[in-house]
């Protein structure tokens, strides 16, 4: 395909050789010659100024001041000086909104170099087209990563993670929202660290990592958000045998408020449980959570379980004694391929807590019927067995050891999952006074495989600042924001997002939102936390710099500098073009029509 | 060449020591002077008094030192030497001399020049210049570290300021003076803030001013009293004992947006703690010829323990039931740091008369200083063991024979000794109370035939009871027609007859008769050993008898006999005890679960449900999320009933009485809701159902299948 200006210089070409060759076949002296010299220049100067050639390298660079740029800051020789909105005053630059007008301003930039901080995410929407040189600043002191706890189960354990630098020989604290110290570690090299709370009622906390440097002073207070969402009691179906481990299992049911069904089997058709339960799919579809025993896991059960768990149903096989080929058989039929389990081996135990304090603040105050100081940090830990399971990738861990034995793991199968529950007598952690540390193994397997519900809980960005924009997700219909001051936003859907439903959200001040969409019995709260100005400083300081580097190299990649070619100005060439075609056309006139003597 | 002696060479050292001793006893009462100066006037009069008394001192001595002169220097001489003949003042005269006192003043002038000026000089008056000394550096001492009177410091501005509408009161100084219980040894101190943390039983003194001058000011008391504040020169002061932790606001007429509350919390006095030092277990064992034992106590308290500690030494001598005890005490006192006191107690065993199989306990009880009603803790015990002759070595039924026995076959001598002193004091005692006594060990006596009953096959018939009072027995016929045989009286009458049946031999000793054994028990013992065992029994009833029929001394015979058969029960050779349950028939798995098994679950299995404590707190906590109103009353009441269990009741009171004065703010619902964080009980991990993903995972999911 000829281009527009091939075809162009093509023609001009054309028309330029074609008028010199005429004029030379008329006559031919070196007046002649002159004028078809002066058309081919015509013609070349023609070519130029309807295209322009691309001016030489070595144009003007872009000095582009961000946040925290150095208010001496100086354009040198070839150099323009320019400050976006989030850097300071410093004399002598030129303001502009934003990085996009900068560039339009001065389109005869060749290069740009970035100083300071970094681009925010508003500069950084698009590619600039022109290569670009940036060195990120230094990471400042405190807090550069912090990875809050997901939704946590009442009563259940929590993790808080994060990274520090320059921090090395400090501690990091976690306060409960009363203010005091849950837990507490020393921050070593690398600066990483990760620490623990309980839940307990269901709603929002607020939290606080606090920094203390090494000589003991506060260094950052940083609040970390803990959800706790209240959820319809989960329905769970108990099948197996009379034993410890049964009995305490409902006793955790009764007491954590799962709405339980048993069935156990004490021969003979005697059933301990009180309720008459058979397995069928109607009962099935009215249960969350099956725990079964694998003597109970018969085939007649094993038929239907197995379609309900594909229908979505989590199922926990509770090991009992070492597995046979046929108990494996029966497993893999419910979708649960393990290799192994009839070797028993030793569970190890972390210990509850580093120190007794923390112990206590752990397990909160103590109860009339159990004490705070019934069980010290020092009890001996009981001796624990599993049985050692192979599982094949698709089979994932859900409690281990301090080991990382697997003590209980769960695999899919079709919409449910199935667990197995690997310890044989995990229900001596009770009688040796570590019943939260039991709960809390049996929370997490059954959390893991019960049916999903579809509680009210968008997709919201874990630490969203105030002033910041935020993506909320998951909504749909008329949905609010109510903030802490009671003020009431309505989110506007983006219809882009599709079945997504997400909306963004400019959260303006700190605290406690709601976002309130209505159910189909009454209206669906979700809280969130928004963060004060400020609260993640670091940690946006360093995800500005490592955002700004990796966008600074993209817009410097090859693929990015072949941009639209920037044209040189016409106007020279036109003039020139204008002259030599008014010679050309005077010295035609001249020479050409009067007839030569 | 007398003119040539100068008395002056003579006199010299003699006024020099004599100034010097003057110089030194007495400049320490110059000092102390100058101290004492220093201390009520200042460092300018101190210097005036040190200058002027050592002028004074100066010409004192001066004085001092001109007494000594040519006369006493004739008498000192003519006192010291005797060779000088008394003629020392010829040497010195000043007037013309005849020529023979000439010849004898250059005979002793001669002798003069040989002795040394210095012996002349009265000796140093060490004692006195130590004494003064002494006393002079105690004065200094005293006047240096004498604590100067603390004047009250002037009110200070309030740390935080409260608002108040122009023209209202307004806090504008505060002084909150503590004084500590005397008993903790703490000093008087002033606060820092209105928040207050002191020893429990100190005296709280406020002092409070207010710009413009309120009419009236009082502490309120949150959930209490209230302290009227009286008008004084520097303000408004009034005072408090604190006894219980509370909240209190200060409020003064005319000014109702006070509503900070500050704390007023007690520190309780921890009693005091006993810890054994030495030695390092609680249980020693006596080393052969060990005349002594030396126990070391320690006892610690928050402020101060009792330097006085009462020793309490129990000795237990003897083997099994015959061990006799004895308990004394004493006082020891302790040494070191009040708040760490040492008892150390070293005893003499040969007063305690131990023998082999003998201990000796020892165990300190303590009291620290609270005025009122001192903490008095008992301490630790540590025994000092002198082990017992290690039995003779025995397996199998031997040893349970052995061990068994003695236990047993040993309180008939303790019933004789009881008759025996109860018949010694028969002329002391009222014929009821006579009756009283003897009835009583008629008691025991029956309680131990019942135990020798069982030996010989007696089930236990009557329950071992206490013994009954003889008013109740009065009252009880059934109780004395003991002697006859009924049911239930130790023995067997074999089986009431259920249906009589003409020609059934049916169980003739039941209607008949009654065996004194069973069979089962009658493998128990052998027959010789049955037999005796059985006389003793006969001897034991009728020493019973006679007892409760108020005739001790017959019964004195029967209870010697008994003890006779018992002890010689005691060394029969072998008593069998049965060591193993029956043995059960073998299961038969036919019948196995073949009856009827309806209802034998009896109302399946149900839990109690686990009591939610914090009911009233999770209430809360929910409400405060969303602004709904909350009961602040009941909240405030449970935080008081269950304050012991809560870490900081005060912080959590001071969020309610905060959030009264204020219940639309939401900073102050937000402070109680994190308050109430700390307050909520830790349910047992609940289980968190997974999300399905909304439309788009369920479609995601159905897709994968």
């Amino acid at each position: 395909m000829l281009s527009f200006q091939t075809l162009t210089a093509v023609l001009i070409a054309v028309g330029a050789l074609a008028a010199a060759i005429a004029m030379l076949w008329r006559r031919r002296d070196w007046r002649v010659g002159v004028l078809a010299a002066l058309t081919l220049v015509s013609g070349l100067l023609l070519y130029l100024a309807l295209f322009p050639p691309r001016l030489p390298v070595g144009g003007e660079t872009l000095v582009i001041a961000t946040a925290e740029s150095p208010l001496t800051a100086k354009a040198q020789p070839g150099e323009r000086l320019i400050a976006l909105p989030e850097a300071p005053a410093i004399n002598g630059a030129e303001r502009v909104p934003d990085l996009a007008t900068a560039l339009r301003r001065h389109e005869q930039a060749q290069r740009v170099r970035l100083i300071g901080r970094g681009l925010t995410p508003r500069d950084r929407d698009a590619a600039a087209g022109l290569p670009i040189t940036f060195t990120p600043m230094p990471v400042p002191r405190g807090l550069i990563r912090l990875d809050p706890p997901a939704d946590t189960p009442a009563g259940a354990i929590f993790t808080v993670a994060g990274e520090a630098n320059g921090m090395e020989g400090g501690a990091a604290e976690l306060l409960d929202p009363a203010g005091r110290r849950v837990d507490r570690r020393v921050i070593g090299t690398d600066g990483a660290f990760a620490m623990g709370g309980t839940a307990r009622a269901p709603g929002l906390a607020a939290f606080t990592l606090r920094l203390r440097g090494r000589d003991g002073k506060i260094v950052s207070d940083t609040p970390v958000p803990l959800r706790t969402i209240a959820q319809p009691p989960l329905r769970a179906l108990l099948i197996g045998a009379p034993s410890p481990e049964a009995k305490y299992l409902r006793r955790w049911a009764e007491d954590s408020g799962i709405a339980l069904q048993s069935r156990l089997e004490a021969g003979g058709g005697v059933n301990l449980g009180g309720e008459s339960v058979s397995l069928n799919a109607a009962t099935l579809r009215e249960v969350d959570v099956v725990i079964i025993d694998d003597q109970s896991l018969g085939s007649g059960s094993r038929a239907v379980l197995a379609q309900a768990v594909a229908g979505g149903l989590g199922v926990v096989v509770r090991m009992t004694g070492p597995a046979s080929a046929a108990a494996r058989g029966n497993w893999g039929a419910l979708g649960l391929t393990v290799e192994g389990g009839s070797e028993a081996v030793p569970v190890t135990l972390s210990p509850l807590a580093p120190d007794a304090d923390t112990l206590t603040s752990l397990r909160g105050p103590g109860s009339v019927d159990a004490p705070a100081s019934i069980n010290t940090v020092d009890d001996p830990a009981p001796d624990l067995g599993r049985w050692a399971v192979r599982a094949a990738p698709a089979f994932v861990p859900a409690v281990t050891d301090a080991d990382g034995g697997v003590l209980s793991g769960w695999q899919q199968r079709g919409q449910g999952r199935v667990a197995l529950w690997t310890v044989a007598n995990s229900f001596t952690l009770v009688l040796n006074g570590q019943a939260d540390r039991y709960y809390q193994w049996w929370s997490e397997t059954v959390s893991a495989v019960s049916r999903p519900d579809s509680t009210f809980r968008p997709v919201v960005p874990a630490l969203p600042e105030v002033g910041e924009r935020m993506v909320i997700c998951g909504v749909l219909g008329t949905v609010r924001v109510i903030g802490p001051d009671s003020t009431e936003t309505a989110l506007a859907i983006d219809p882009l997002a599709g079945a997504q439903g997400c909306a963004a959200y400019w959260p303006a001040s700190a605290g406690v939102h709601r976002i309130v969409q209505p159910g189909c019995d009454g209206m669906q709260e979700f809280a969130l936390l928004v963060l004060p100005k400020g609260a993640l400083t670091v940690a946006k300081a360093k995800e500005m710099g490592e955002t700004t580097r990796r966008w600074a190299a993209e817009q410097n990649a090859p693929a990015a500098r072949d941009t639209p070619e920037r044209r040189g100005p016409a106007w020279p060439y036109v003039l020139a073009w204008l002259l030599v075609s008014g010679l050309l056309w005077l010295g035609e006139r001249r020479w050409l029509t009067r007839p030569s003597p | 060449m007398s003119r040539e002696l100068n008395p002056n060479h003579w006199v010299a050292p003699a006024r020099q020591r004599a100034a010097i001793n003057a110089v030194l006893v007495w400049s320490p009462v110059v000092l102390v002077l100058a101290g004492l100066c220093w201390r009520l006037g200042g460092i300018g009069l101190a210097a005036a008094v040190l200058a002027l008394g050592g002028l004074a001192l100066g010409l004192a001595a001066r004085h001092l030192a001109s007494r000594f002169d040519q006369g006493w220097l004739v008498r000192r001489l003519n006192a010291r030497e005797a060779r000088l003949e008394d003629s020392a003042g010829l040497v010195f005269a000043a007037a013309d001399l005849a020529p023979l006192e000439q010849l004898q003043a250059e005979r002793i002038a001669a002798r003069i020049e040989a002795i040394d000026p210095e012996t002349l000089a009265d000796g140093w008056s060490q004692r006195p210049i130590i004494a003064a000394w002494l006393l002079g550096a105690v004065a200094l001492a005293a006047i240096i570290l004498w604590p100067a009177e603390a004047s009250a410091p002037p009110l200070a501005a309030p740390s935080q300021t409260e608002a108040a509408a122009p023209g209202q009161p307004r806090l504008t100084g505060q002084r909150v003076r503590i004084i500590p219980p005397a008993y903790t040894g703490l000093p008087a101190r002033y606060a820092q803030s209105l928040d207050i943390r002191a020893p429990m039983g100190s005296r709280i003194e406020w002092t409070l001013a207010f710009t413009p001058q309120a009419k009236s000011a009082a502490l309120q008391l949150v959930g209490g009293q209230t302290l009227p504040l009286t008008l004084g020169e520097e303000g408004w002061s009034g005072s408090l004992r604190l006894d219980i932790p509370s909240l209190y606001h200060v409020t003064a007429e005319g000014n109702r947006m006070s509503r900070t509350a500050h704390r007023l919390e007690p520190i309780t006095d921890e009693p005091p703690q006993v810890q054994v030092i030495e030695p390092a277990s609680g249980l020693v064992m006596i080393q052969p010829g060990q005349r002594r034992w030396r126990v070391v106590f320690e006892a610690s308290d928050d402020y101060a323990v009792d330097q006085m500690a009462q020793l309490t030494l129990t000795t237990a001598i003897g083997e099994g039931e015959n061990v006799s005890f004895s308990e004394r005490s004493r006082m020891v006192s302790g040494t070191g740091d009040p708040k760490r006191r040492r008892f150390v107690v070293d005893l003499d065993l040969a007063a305690f008369g131990l023998q082999p199989g003998s201990d000796l306990v020892a165990q300190l009880t303590v009291a620290d200083t609270r005025a009122p009603g001192p903490q008095v803790v008992r301490g630790p015990g540590v025994i000092l063991r002198w082990p017992g002759a290690v039995p003779a070595s025995a397996d199998g039924l031997e040893l349970m024979a052995k061990q068994t026995m003695p236990a047993y076959f040993r309180s008939q001598r303790q019933v004789i000794i009881d008759t025996e002193a109860l018949i010694r004091e028969r002329g002391k005692l009222s014929a009821d109370d006579f009756m009283v006594r003897s009835d009583t060990i008629g008691v025991d006596q029956r309680l131990l035939r019942l135990r020798y009953g069982q030996f010989v096959g007696m089930e236990a018939e009557e329950a071992p009871r206490r013994p009954p009072l003889p008013v109740a027995e009065k009252d009880a016929p059934a109780e004395q027609a003991e002697g006859e045989h009924h049911d239930g009286d130790g023995h067997d009458h074999g089986d009431a007859p259920e249906s009589p049946v003409f020609g059934g031999l049916g169980n003739i000793t039941a209607e008949y008769g009654h065996v004194h054994d069973e069979s089962e028990a009658a493998t128990l013992l052998d027959p010789d050993t049955r037999e005796l065992l059985k006389s003793a029994l006969d001897a034991m009833w009728d020493a019973e008898l006679n007892l409760r029929s108020g005739q001790p001394e017959k019964a004195l015979p029967f209870e010697l006999k008994a003890l006779d058969f018992i002890k010689r029960v005691q060394q029969a050779s072998r008593i069998y005890l049965p060591r193993i349950g029956s043995i059960q028939p073998p299961l038969d798995m036919a019948r196995r679960m073949a009856g009827k098994r309806e209802g034998i679950v009896a109302g399946g299995a149900s839990l109690t449900p686990f009591a939610i404590e914090d009911a009233v707190p999770a209430t809360a906590w929910r409400a405060l999320s969303s602004p709904q109103a909350i009961d602040l009353g009941g909240l405030d009441r449970w935080v008081r009933t269950n304050s012991a269990r809560i870490r900081d009741p005060l912080a959590v009171l001071a969020a309610i009485d905060a959030l009264r004065g204020d219940p639309a703010s939401g900073a102050l619902r937000e402070k109680l809701r994190q308050q109430l964080w700390a307050v909520l009980t830790r349910p047992p991990a609940q289980v968190r159902r997974r999300h399905d993903g909304g439309s788009v995972g369920r479609r995601y999911m159905q897709g994968l299948r």
